[in-house]
């Protein structure tokens, strides 16, 4: 395994040490996709549920804020990019040893690219859209990267590719795995939950499967243009969890799947494109 | 079953996986296909726990599709765990008795406390009704499948998981499926309260 942090940067210790159970459940239907609950020891998950709670306390912001959730784009949810070298327990997102396992777990080459976020639903939040993750993202550095590589907006945007570091080599990626993690939730009473699909028009409400964000529980499945998926709204409750995307080469996944299966979000205005 | 840090492993739990058919309860059919499958695929059956169902909220008065909306919530609620569990008796258990008692063989009617308490205003007359005419039935087949060692029981919660934990509803069941009582019915209350 590649050390990308320093060991006190890693307060987990040992991840089979951390896991609460080595049993997670796959399913096929109505696409591939595996499911765990308690999936940590309860001292490291109560770690991680502190991280999310001193976040919440700063309150949401309107306008983008590095240390607050801020609002995201066309979803009713807010959104903090777990920052490049962030220390505690949500380091965990960024290490090598837990991308390599969601890479082995689902059988997918990742360059080591990821992408990780905390997203709050407000109670009463509105229905995200049925959709794929097949979306196309910004990196630091040239492929292949060999080691975990976190998107980092000092460098250049995500979304985008604006470059803010000038001369900065970056590349593109494709989304390859979505992990959701469900966390410092309320006892979940109804809503909230990410609908899994067999058709990007089917009723919102109305999945194939149903994933409650039950505390300590995760969702991990492969993006292909199958695995179609959206957040239920009409919670009670907020929910809260962490998003992590795993990336794979944009060659290779335009092979697998097509050139018309991937999307690029809209430019921002003032957009700059990094240089070739 | 996958061992997420060892993903290839060959695990013990994965010897018998779940073995899913989907399948609409509402066709006498597909009821058919599904007894018929499970005991293909397994060879018995030891636990049968009826929890499909269906249904709609609407005034006995005035709502314009009462008798299609009675037929439909009859049809799954009650029709079906009835001739399901009849079918298994007549393939497999009715002539199985030792083994049946031996094996602690159990059938699980999942009704609602709305079919034993009243809850008026909310439109649920038909259902709540359906679900009182499941615990009758099941108190029937308790005493009728006796005769040949199977036990039958009910489950009555409250809404879940909108009142009481998902968690509360399958632990009573487990209970319930442990003990070797038969013709209960056991009720969760909106506060989690045990009863039965």
């Amino acid at each position: 395994m590649t050390e990308t942090a320093s060991d006190s940067a890693r307060p987990w210790g040992d991840l089979p040490a951390i896991l609460s159970h080595r049993r997670w459940w796959f399913s096929d239907w109505p696409f591939p996709h595996f499911r765990a609950t308690d999936v940590f020891a309860s001292g490291f998950y109560s770690q991680l549920e502190h991280s999310v709670h001193e976040l919440l306390a700063r309150g949401l912001a309107e306008k983008p804020d590095p240390r607050r959730l801020t609002p995201m784009d066309s979803y009713d949810a807010f959104g903090w990019s777990v920052p490049t070298g962030v220390a505690g327990p949500l380091a965990l997102f960024h290490d090598q040893e837990w991308h390599d396992l969601l890479a082995r777990l689902t059988g997918v080459a990742a360059t080591g690219d990821v992408n990780c976020s905390v997203h709050h639903h407000r109670g009463g939040g509105e229905h995200g859209r049925i959709h794929c993750d097949l979306g196309i993202g910004w990196f630091p550095g040239a492929l292949p990267t060999g080691t975990v590589n976190p998107s980092d907006p000092a460098v250049c945007s995500y979304r985008h590719g604006v470059v803010h570091t000038p001369g900065a080599p970056v590349h593109e990626a494709v989304r390859a795995v979505t992990m959701i993690f469900y966390l410092a939730n309320p006892p979940w009473r109804g809503g909230g939950q990410t609908g899994l699909y067999r058709a990007a028009g089917a009723p919102i409400a109305s999945p194939a499967v149903s994933v409650p964000p039950v505390n300590n529980s995760i969702l991990v499945f492969e993006n292909t243009p199958r695995a179609l998926h959206a957040f239920i709204g009409n919670t009670r409750s907020a929910r809260n969890s962490v998003i992590l995307w795993l990336h794979r080469p944009l060659e290779q996944a335009r092979l697998m799947f097509g050139a018309d299966s991937l999307f690029r979000w809209p430019p921002p205005r003032q957009s700059v494109r990094p240089s070739p | 079953m996958v061992d997420p840090l060892d993903p290839s492993a060959e695990l013990p739990e994965n010897r018998n996986a779940v073995f899913a058919i989907a399948a609409d309860l509402a066709s006498d059919a597909e009821i058919k296909r599904v007894g018929e499958l499970a005991l293909a695929r397994f060879g018995q059956v030891d636990l049968v726990v009826n929890s499909a169902a269906t249904f709609s909220r609407q005034p006995i008065v005035g709502s314009g599709q009462l008798a299609e909306n009675f037929d439909r919530q009859f049809r799954l609620n009650v029709r079906a765990p009835l001739i399901l569990s009849a079918l298994l008796a007549d393939l497999f258990w009715r002539t199985r008795a030792e083994e049946n008692t031996r094996l602690n063989r159990h059938i699980v009617n999942i009704a609602s406390i709305g079919g034993v308490r009243l809850y008026p205003g909310n439109g649920l007359s038909v259902y709540s009704a359906s679900k009182s005419a499941l615990i009758q039935l099941s108190r029937h087949m308790a005493k009728e499948f006796a005769g040949f060692g199977v036990r039958v029981n009910v489950l009555a919660p409250s809404k879940f998981p909108g009142l009481i934990p998902t968690s509360q509803v399958s632990s009573c069941l487990r209970d319930l499926d442990e003990s070797h009582d038969s013709g209960r019915v056991v009720l969760i209350d909106g506060d989690g309260r045990v009863s039965g």
